[in-house]
């Protein structure tokens, strides 16, 4: 049985932690007195966890399974689904991003198949959305973002 | 819980602790609203800082698995609550060029992200599974006695978490986020099982509902005693006693008591019948979602993300800084970082911030030279410090105690 690949955690963790750190720092500008002392503060402290990290990485590392390994296909495609239905939201319109998104969420997890799959995934999507549309817009008066499409 | 098969019994847990908090809350806004203001009133910004530092030292309690993973997680959470204006100076930090982040990070939405994201990738992994395949039909008899076994049978859990919860509330700025975190790690410290915590320990849940219910009330005590909303509830709740021809301050008990204890009563009420509607549409709800397919119930959640994010400022990158928190959220969880740590630091970085600024303002006042020495000389400052480092220091302290109560044990 083959093993599964196992990653150094601190490795990965002490990365993050430092490149979150370098990101933060080059945002660093000539602000106020009072504006600059916190970050600088902080930013420096995550440098030197970042390095914690890495050293005990090297000395005493944590072994996790491999990221890959906790994440599948369908994974993968809720997470692109979402991210185009967070940034087109604007552009595009709160309706239609919506409806697309969700049909397209519902869609390819559909126990039947054929027009019954269609029409369900669409149905339930339209259905959803109404509801939720005329809560929050309606109800609440909440200026959802109109967009080109609506 | 409910993958144990007691959903129900955490829904009336939820429900039965929240009303208790809120009961409380209303008995310590009944008595002690006069005297409870006075002591916010001395809260200066040292002790604002030194709050803010006892909540970041729960850091040390929560992050077991690996301290300096969380110790990490909680400055990664400190810089970014740094996005947008400095509390002191008005300089806009961290926008990146966006204007939309020039007005900060919305909190929940972050929150949203990071402790709901996860859940549904986790839930998109398998679609086709439901919850009803845990056997919870054993499970489920007796539910509504085991909750109020929960509550009541635990008096000191429940007592101490309304307590924080009211005293939190009473501070301007701080808020039901970080009552839930000190009851909760209050909890964790006093039980005799903290491993079992995060694992479907009830005391948990008790304590974060309690606590976060009683918030409420603790935050009519600087409004009606002093005027100060110091929440934007608590600011509605100012502008509607307004509209009634009532200025809250210390006058508003003496000018127009009769409708001040009559408001302050309702509480009472308001706190029973939520309990009520607790139980009733608690259970209908619970039998509802836990029938609905996972393949239904991912996207329907990611979309009340998506549109609850928004409705908080109507702002898009809301949204965006909602999913992006969410996915930072999955990876650091997956590499052992402890997203609670990061949830401190987000939620007390202003805080802290503000805190620390605002005192050596203050503290040029009494010392040019050596400004920091006014948050080691006020009392209920040094209070808080010697909080702070039994808070830090008791995860060391527990473990020390007993690795040697196992010694004495083996030479038994």
């Amino acid at each position: 049985m083959a093993e599964s690949k196992k990653i150094n955690s601190d490795y990965i963790g002490g990365a993050i932690v430092l490149i979150f750190a370098l990101i933060f720092q080059l945002q660093m500008q000539p602000w106020g007195k009072f504006a600059v002392m916190a970050p600088k503060y902080v930013i420096i402290a995550l440098l030197i966890f970042g390095v914690i990290l890495l050293i005990k990485g090297k000395l005493k590392p944590t072994m996790m399974d491999s990221l890959r390994n906790n994440f599948n296909a369908s994974m993968l495609y809720t997470l692109v689904v979402g991210l185009l239905w967070v940034f087109l939201l604007e552009p595009i319109g709160f309706i239609t991003t919506s409806f697309i998104a969700l049909f397209a969420l519902l869609y390819p997890f559909h126990p039947k198949k054929g027009l019954p799959r269609l029409i369900g995934s669409a149905g339930l999507a339209a259905g959803e959305l109404l509801v939720l549309y005329l809560l929050f817009s309606k109800f609440l008066n909440v200026a959802l973002p109109k967009g080109i499409l609506f | 819980m409910a993958r144990q098969g007691r959903g129900k019994e955490a829904i009336y847990t939820a429900t039965v602790a929240s009303g208790v908090g809120g009961i409380v809350g209303t008995i310590g806004l009944l008595f002690f609203a006069v005297p409870l203001a006075r002591v916010a009133l001395r809260f200066g910004p040292p002790e604002f800082f030194w709050t803010a530092i006892f909540g970041l030292a729960i850091i040390s309690s929560i992050s077991e698995e690996s301290l300096v993973k969380g110790i990490a997680a909680g400055f990664i959470g400190l810089l970014v609550s740094m996005i947008g204006i400095a509390p002191v100076g008005g300089d806009v930090r961290f926008d990146f060029g966006i204007s939309a982040l020039q007005g900060g990070v919305e909190i929940v939405s972050v929150l949203i992200g990071f402790f709901c994201i996860p859940e549904i990738f986790r839930m998109a992994k398998d679609p086709g599974s439901t919850y009803s395949e845990v056997d919870s039909s054993s499970q489920e008899k007796g539910s509504l006695g085991r909750a109020f076994s929960n509550v009541f049978g635990h008096p000191l859990n429940t007592i101490r978490s309304s307590i924080i919860g009211t005293f939190v509330g009473i501070l301007p700025g701080a808020g039901g986020n970080i009552a839930n975190l000190i009851a909760y790690n209050e909890e964790k410290r006093a039980s005799k099982v903290p491993e079992t915590f995060g694992k479907g320990q009830v005391q948990g849940l008790v304590a974060t509902e309690t606590s976060n219910n009683a918030v409420c009330e603790g935050a009519m005590v600087p409004l009606l005693a002093l005027g100060i909303p110091g929440s934007p509830p608590a600011a509605i709740i100012y502008g509607a006693l307004l509209l009634q021809g009532l200025s809250p301050g210390p006058q508003l008990f003496t000018k127009n008591a009769t409708i001040v204890y009559a408001f302050i009563l309702s509480f009472f009420f308001i706190n029973i019948l939520m309990t009520i509607i607790g139980f009733v549409a608690g259970k209908g709800m619970y039998k509802m979602v836990i029938k609905v397919p996972v393949r239904v119930l991912f996207p329907t959640i990611l979309f009340l993300t998506v549109l609850g994010s928004y409705a908080i400022r109507s702002n898009p990158m809301d949204v965006i800084l909602m999913f992006l928190s969410g996915i930072l959220g999955f990876v650091l969880r997956d590499l052992g970082f402890n997203t609670g740590a990061f949830v401190l630091g987000l939620i007390l970085g202003p805080i802290a911030e503000k805190g620390f600024v605002q005192g050596l303002l203050m503290g040029n006042m009494v010392s040019m030279d050596q400004p920091w020495i006014i948050f080691f000389t006020r009392p209920l400052s040094i209070a808080l410090i010697v909080l702070s480092i039994f808070s830090a220091s008791w995860p060391f302290f527990r473990s020390y105690l007993r690795k040697k109560a196992a010694l004495n044990k083996g030479a038994l």
